[in-house]
């Protein structure tokens, strides 16, 4: 597989202001991605995350290291034809309608006025802005959620091969975090490179066939979805537990509320630990198996829980482990897009 | 280049839309019409002071026009982050950076024409059709403070690349203050005999733009004021504006390429 993005030893460094000190936003990362494969970037607000775009799209500079883009050093022309980018929090023109404002991106590929007109009417439809209550509407008074959809409508522009989308689903309502999940999902179908940028845990999960997570501009871990959230555990719950029970679960993992005593074990002990309780005689309530959550791993790693709140690492809350939260009911960008 | 025009096209969109802007070129319709309000002097007097003030209020408008749009091009830009959408497309900086001095110099042509255009159109009026050649030589100095604008405009943009807005609005002011005092930098520089003060007034006089130049009230107005050759006068000025602003340009671009957005 060839590489999509190659970053070798990435280093960004800034001032201090009133002080002979810098500050590393990026410190020595490296990392590869393939083309094809999406890929989940992960951090605190501050982490590094969008200072890494920023140089592989050319706007900022590295103070050390090297980043390709598509085979091309960071910020060749070249490869930004091909190339995608979703701002956090995309700003635009706010004179503009979402057709001007994607016709307008449209020609800055080159395109001709009538392309490009063409081109934005299919887009804004597609990303569902095409109604008639929203067509003549200015940027100005759009939501956050519409000036999203008009950023990945203006994102899609170019058929690209690889797209940086940095916190797409940041701020959103759940119904847009939904679209633009789908969204994500059938762009990965049609084998799309993908460097997604968030602190959404859930959707990197969801979205993305391998992950790393940076902290103070670090590379923390790196690895596929399974390799991070592998070692499931299970957790089996017993009501009224007989005192030799409990002492028979004294030492494991456990907690006891309302009666019920809830033991946590790993997945590959299970088995022994309902042998052990039917022997005490033990009434088993439930037995559910827990997945390690990307949060569990960031919190692991980083050594610190930060609040959803505050606009930082999200936190995913409990999920059942079928997986129903996470297959939308219907993908209507695969069905649009297969039309 | 199509670039740069596309940005440009859009840098005239957003500017004509400035209220800050369109406030400017109606003030500077208003004290046009002001300027036919006298009656008290003589109607060759009355003509002279009325073309006079009529090129100075539209060179003052202009002035306010230029300098708060062309300080504020770049710097919003990144300040509202519709940059990195644009720089994340094919568009090379210089291409940026053109399309939006395009889009300034244009959008100083359609304001000073369109008051050029009304001021003459008025002169025309009150002279009842007659003598149309004094008339129509009006738009002689309406170029020349257009020229005068695109070229502070360009020095606008420079300083926008690497300074806030603030400090580009005062320095920029400045620049074209003693711009406009040239040739007395010059006598300066010639009559002083400290070297360290001859040593600066000469290179303010030959690094600050001569905006002096483009001051062609006087040929205009008054029938005691001769030029040699207007046609000579007028395209040394031009090329002069042009060559001026492309030194800037170039220097602008060399700049912005390796700022940090």
């Amino acid at each position: 597989m060839a590489a999509a993005i190659e970053i070798k030893n990435l280093t960004k460094q800034y001032p201090v202001p009133m002080k002979r000190e810098v500050v590393n936003a990026v410190d020595n990362l490296s990392v590869t991605i393939g083309e094809g494969e999406v890929f989940g970037f992960l951090g605190a607000n501050g982490a590094g995350k969008t200072t890494t775009i920023k140089i592989l799209l050319g706007l900022i500079y590295a103070t050390q290291g090297e980043a390709y883009v598509l085979g091309k050093p960071a910020g060749d022309i070249e490869a930004k034809h091909k190339v995608a980018y979703l701002p956090e929090s995309p700003y635009f023109y706010e004179h503009m309608t979402a057709r001007e404002i994607v016709t307008f991106y449209a020609q800055l590929f080159g395109m001709k006025i009538e392309d490009a007109k063409k081109k934005a009417d299919e887009l804004v439809d597609f990303v569902g802005l095409g109604g008639k209550s929203d067509v003549n509407k200015r940027v100005a008074e759009f939501s956050k959620g519409m000036r999203q959809r008009v950023g990945i409508a203006q994102s899609l522009i170019n058929d690209p091969d690889l797209l940086f989308y940095d916190e797409p689903t940041s701020g959103l309502d759940a119904i847009a975090r939904r679209d633009i999940r789908d969204l994500m999902l059938e762009l990965k179908r049609q084998g799309k490179t993908m460097f997604l940028s968030s602190h959404q845990l859930e959707d990197v999960e969801m979205v993305c066939g391998r992950a790393s997570i940076i902290h103070k501009g670090k590379l923390q871990v790196i690895g596929t979805m399974d390799e991070l959230l592998g070692g499931e555990r299970v957790e089996v719950t017993v009501v009224k537990p007989s005192a030799e029970l409990t002492g028979k679960l004294a030492g494991m993992e456990s907690s006891e509320f309302d009666g019920k005593l809830t033991v946590s074990v790993a997945n590959t002990d299970v088995g022994g630990l309902l042998d052990a309780i039917r022997g005490a005689k033990g009434d088993v309530f439930s037995v559910v198996p827990k997945k390690r959550r990307l949060e569990d791993i960031f919190v692991e790693i980083v050594g610190e829980r930060i609040d959803s709140a505050t606009g930082s690492l999200a936190s995913t809350g409990d999920r059942p482990l079928d997986g129903s939260e996470s297959k939308p009911t219907a993908n209507k960008y695969k069905d649009l897009m297969d039309k | 280049m199509n670039t740069a025009i596309v940005i440009a096209r859009n840098t005239i969109s957003e500017a004509l839309r400035k209220k800050v802007l369109n406030a400017f070129l109606m003030v500077g319709f208003a004290m046009l019409v002001l300027t036919f309000a006298f009656q008290q002097f003589a109607p060759r007097q009355e003509l002279t002071l009325v073309k006079g003030m009529g090129l100075g209020i539209i060179s003052m408008a202009a002035l306010l026009i230029t300098v708060i749009l062309s300080i504020n091009l770049v710097p919003t830009e990144i300040e509202r982050r519709t940059i990195y959408t644009i720089l994340s497309k094919p568009v090379r900086r210089h291409e940026f950076l053109l399309g939006k001095y395009f889009g300034a110099a244009s959008t100083i042509f359609i304001n000073v024409g369109l008051m050029g255009l009304a001021f003459v159109l008025a002169i025309v009026l009150k002279q009842r059709g007659a003598d149309m050649g004094s008339s129509f030589n009006m738009f002689k100095g309406i170029w020349m403070i257009y020229c005068q604008m695109a070229l502070l405009s360009a020095v606008a943009i420079f300083f926008s690349t690497f300074l806030s807005p603030l400090v580009n609005f005062f320095l920029t002011f400045s620049l074209f203050i003693v711009g406009n005092l040239s040739s007395f930098t010059l006598d300066l520089a010639k009559n002083t005999q400290n070297v360290l003060a001859k040593g600066f007034f000469t290179i303010v006089h030959y690094i600050v733009p001569n905006f002096g130049n483009f001051n062609y009230t006087n040929p205009l107005v008054q029938a005691n004021v001769q030029v040699k050759s207007e046609l000579a006068l007028l395209t040394q000025n031009t090329i002069y504006a042009v060559v001026y602003a492309t030194v800037l340009l170039i220097i602008s671009i060399l700049v912005f390429d390796r700022r940090e957005v």
